[in-house]
């Protein structure tokens, strides 16, 4: 007796934790409570109508000058942090925290103010108030305190700041209405002045391109911000905001090697381009759109912008703007166009 | 081998620093390290502005204007906006063959008929004091039958500034501005309306500091200085206000080229920013012009020292466009800066020739067309031809507004005025 009761008790215990280790931990309906993401609903037709962009994932708007990605980051940035149902009257927007870095230092505030003031008082007018009742104020008010702004005017200034945002963004995203997006414009506003670096002096392999290979090596003392090792932080300092705050990034991209050349005279692809953001940026770049602008009549010489804007002095037709889905690739090709609301599809037409 | 980075930049690139942190088992000496590291990057790291914060410096600053109303009201939206960095590019002064010049044309012109782009080339050979006989024969700057105003334009605006008591830097690069036609300029301009809040400069001469960049090199070497001196003065702001002295004025920061000779450099010391003791007609406190926050940026010709160093080739020149992307990194930085300049570049144009104008782009290229914020060209008519009195303004680039729009102006004696046509033209779109 006295020996099966110890036995007894031990293989009580061992039921128990069967029996617990079978138990559910959660529903799907927890799970999904717990993980789900929002899609963000970015309010750019240009990219609503193809994919929805969620956290973790990352898109590159990639085009050479004048083709309209500012304003394009802008709208988004409008559309998010709109107010939904504010003083009685719904904007449609998602009332979420915004971070605009801004390395080119062309975001505009006229613009923003403008574009919210166009969405503002059209809700209103839709919901019947009348023009001269309108108030925009307190909506702009409400709207302006979600939108955060770094301006960084170096590679360094940028690191710097994302390393020491990371519990910005995390009070950021705890705040009510989360962080919606993450926005950068231009990561190649600093090409040319990161490619004029030299690499770490002595070992390492030298030059520029060796930089990314021990750990040793970058710890070194002196060790410069050369392009290789700028891209490969400001992608992992990315994937570590991702990893904390699930948000997707919209980065625009100034595409410095247009493809088309008129001296070559074999005919290319308008729309393959030299690309100048090195490996580990290209790996964590999940999305890429491609937008273009030409002249539309016969005396346009090469695309990618050189003789495009210029040749406007001649009085040719009307610029004609494009844009296309590089990854995930997609055949259609979208004519946009840009005005004060910011951008808007005109046609999708067939591959081009 | 130490695990902590030894330096701000290798802590920044550094992989393995958030495995460090996490793991919690570092040295004393290599947390107080850490800790040094992460304050010094919390340091470099720049704020982080709210709309709101946005909406307040907005509604604080003013327009600065251009001194022509028709290229304010309608190309820049009121006027020149502090923070922001306007191109104006447009062709540079030419002799074109069997044109009679109706302005006196200086000596070395009419020696020399060159093509236009070595204009630069003549102006860079007249400060080494070659052509230097020349320099007097046409102390009202010569207008040149292509010329289509850039440094005018420049001038009107240095001199509206300067009247309304505005700190302006005026950097020149091809010696093109000259103290007596800034002068004409001033006197020329309408005559302001008093205004409360507004203070009138007795002497608007002295609001203009003039420095003089012949490479690139020294005017990075300038706009750090600026940049350093913005920094300087957010410091002194934050101290107690010092009580106003009758310095005697430290001397003027010019680049000076030992080669000059004595009548140029009299002339840069009439406009340059000496506080002598005349008595200013503020009144109250006279403060001295160091201490006053640049309004006003203008660099005349920023081309004229990029394309010599733009270009493919191996050689000297390969890191041209380091240089460029530099230059404009240093003037957005500075115009973002506190106070809030703003900056004035000009361009002059490359390509094509008299019979195909319309190919002609503007210099610096593809990599300078994203950097400024608004671009303005100034087209005139070429010359012998009927529309060669036909100036227009017309904006390639512009965040609030579609390009294409075109204002006609007019040069005289006091630079660049708003065209005869201006009250009946509407301003037309180039293009749809």
């Amino acid at each position: 007796m006295q020996v099966d009761e110890p036995q007894r008790d031990a293989l009580a215990d061992y039921e128990e934790q069967i029996l617990q280790w079978l138990r559910p931990d959660e529903t799907a309906g927890q799970l999904l409570r717990r993980t789900y993401v929002q899609p963000l609903r970015t309010g750019l037709p240009l990219i609503d109508r193809f994919t929805t962009l969620r956290g973790g994932q990352v898109l590159e708007i990639a085009s050479a000058a004048g083709c309209g990605r500012t304003t394009a980051l802008l709208q988004v940035a409008a559309s998010c942090i709109l107010p939904g149902p504010f003083n009685g009257i719904d904007y449609g927007g998602q009332a979420a925290h915004v971070l605009f870095f801004d390395l080119d230092g062309k975001m505009d505030v006229v613009k923003l103010l403008e574009m919210l003031d166009a969405r503002i008082s059209q809700r209103q007018t839709e919901a019947g108030v009348p023009l001269e009742q309108q108030d925009e104020q307190p909506a702009m008010q409400d709207s302006l305190a979600r939108f955060h702004l770094v301006r960084c005017h170096s590679s360094f200034e940028l690191l710097a700041s994302l390393r020491t945002l990371r519990p910005a963004l995390d009070a950021l995203a705890a705040a009510p209405g989360g962080l919606a997006c993450l926005l950068i414009d231009n990561v190649a506003a600093f090409y040319y002045l990161d490619k004029a670096a030299r690499g770490a002096p002595a070992g390492g392999g030298g030059g520029v391109f060796a930089g990314g290979g021990a750990a040793e090596d970058i710890t070194r003392e002196g060790a410069p911000l050369t392009l290789y090792r700028v891209h490969a932080a400001i992608a992992a300092e990315l994937r570590a905001i991702q990893r904390r705050v699930r948000v997707p990034v919209i980065a625009s991209k100034h595409v410095l090697f247009p493809g088309g050349r008129e001296a070559a005279g074999q005919p290319q692809d308008p729309w393959s381009h030299r690309d100048s953001m090195m490996k580990p940026w290209q790996d964590l770049v999940t999305h890429r759109l491609m937008l273009r602008t030409e002249i539309s009549s016969s005396s346009s010489r090469g695309v990618g912008g050189r003789g495009a804007a210029h040749a406007a002095a001649a009085g040719a037709g009307p610029p004609v703007r494009l844009a296309k889905w590089v990854l995930p690739e997609d055949a259609a090709v979208v004519r946009y166009g840009l005005d004060q609301d910011g951008v808007h599809v005109l046609q999708v037409g067939g591959p081009s | 081998m130490s695990r902590v980075p030894k330096t701000v930049e290798a802590y920044l690139t550094a992989t393995n620093v958030d495995a460090l942190e996490a793991e919690g088992e570092l040295l004393p000496h290599e947390a107080q390290a850490l800790e040094a590291l992460r304050a010094a990057a919390a340091a470099a790291a720049p704020p982080v502005l709210s709309g709101t914060d946005l909406y307040l410096q907005l509604a604080a600053s003013k327009l600065l204007s251009t001194g022509c109303e028709a290229i304010d009201e309608h190309l820049l939206r009121g006027g020149l906006r502090p923070g922001q960095l306007v191109e104006v590019c447009g062709e540079s002064g030419e002799l074109a063959a069997g044109s009679s010049p109706q302005m006196p044309m200086p000596l070395e012109l009419q020696l020399l008929r060159q093509p236009s782009h070595s204009i630069h080339a003549l102006k860079h050979a007249r400060n080494w004091g070659f052509l230097a006989v020349c320099a007097n024969t046409c102390p009202y700057g010569p207008f040149a039958p292509t010329a289509s105003g850039k440094t005018q334009l420049c001038l009107t605006a240095a001199a509206t500034a300067a009247r309304q008591a505005k700190r302006v830097v005026y950097i020149d690069t091809s010696n093109a501005l000259r103290g007596k036609r800034l002068q004409q300029v001033v006197e020329s301009l309408p005559p302001l309306a008093p205004q409360a809040d507004q203070p009138t400069a007795a002497d608007p001469l002295k609001f203009v500091e003039v420095r003089r960049c012949y490479d690139v090199h020294s005017l990075l070497q300038a706009l750090d200085e600026l940049l350093s001196h913005q920094a300087q003065q957010v410091q002194q702001a934050q101290q107690a206000q010092r009580a106003p002295q009758n310095s005697g004025g430290p001397a003027p920061n010019d680049q000076q080229n030992p080669g000059q000779d004595v009548q140029q450099q009299q002339q840069q010391q009439q406009p340059a920013a000496a506080m002598t003791a005349a008595p200013t007609a503020a009144g109250g406190a006279r403060r001295r012009l160091e201490d006053l926050p640049i309004e006003l940026l203008i660099i005349d010709s920023l081309s004229a020292l990029i394309t010599p160093v733009l270009g493919g080739g191996a050689g000297q020149h390969s890191q041209g466009h380091a240089l460029l992307a530099a230059a404009a990194t240093s003037l957005k930085a500075f115009a973002a800066g506190p106070g809030l300049p703003a900056v004035v570049v000009t361009n002059h144009m490359v390509g094509g020739s008299d019979e195909r104008r319309h190919e002609k782009r503007p210099a610096m290229g593809e990599s300078w067309r994203n950097q400024p914020h608004s671009r303005i060209q100034l087209c005139k008519g070429p010359p012998g031809s009927a529309s060669e009195q036909q100036c227009t303004a017309v904006l390639r680039a512009s965040p609030l507004l579609p390009p294409g729009i075109s204002v006609p102006y007019t040069l005289g004696t006091a630079g660049v005025a708003a065209g005869p046509e201006a009250a009946e033209v509407q301003p037309q779109p180039m293009q749809l």
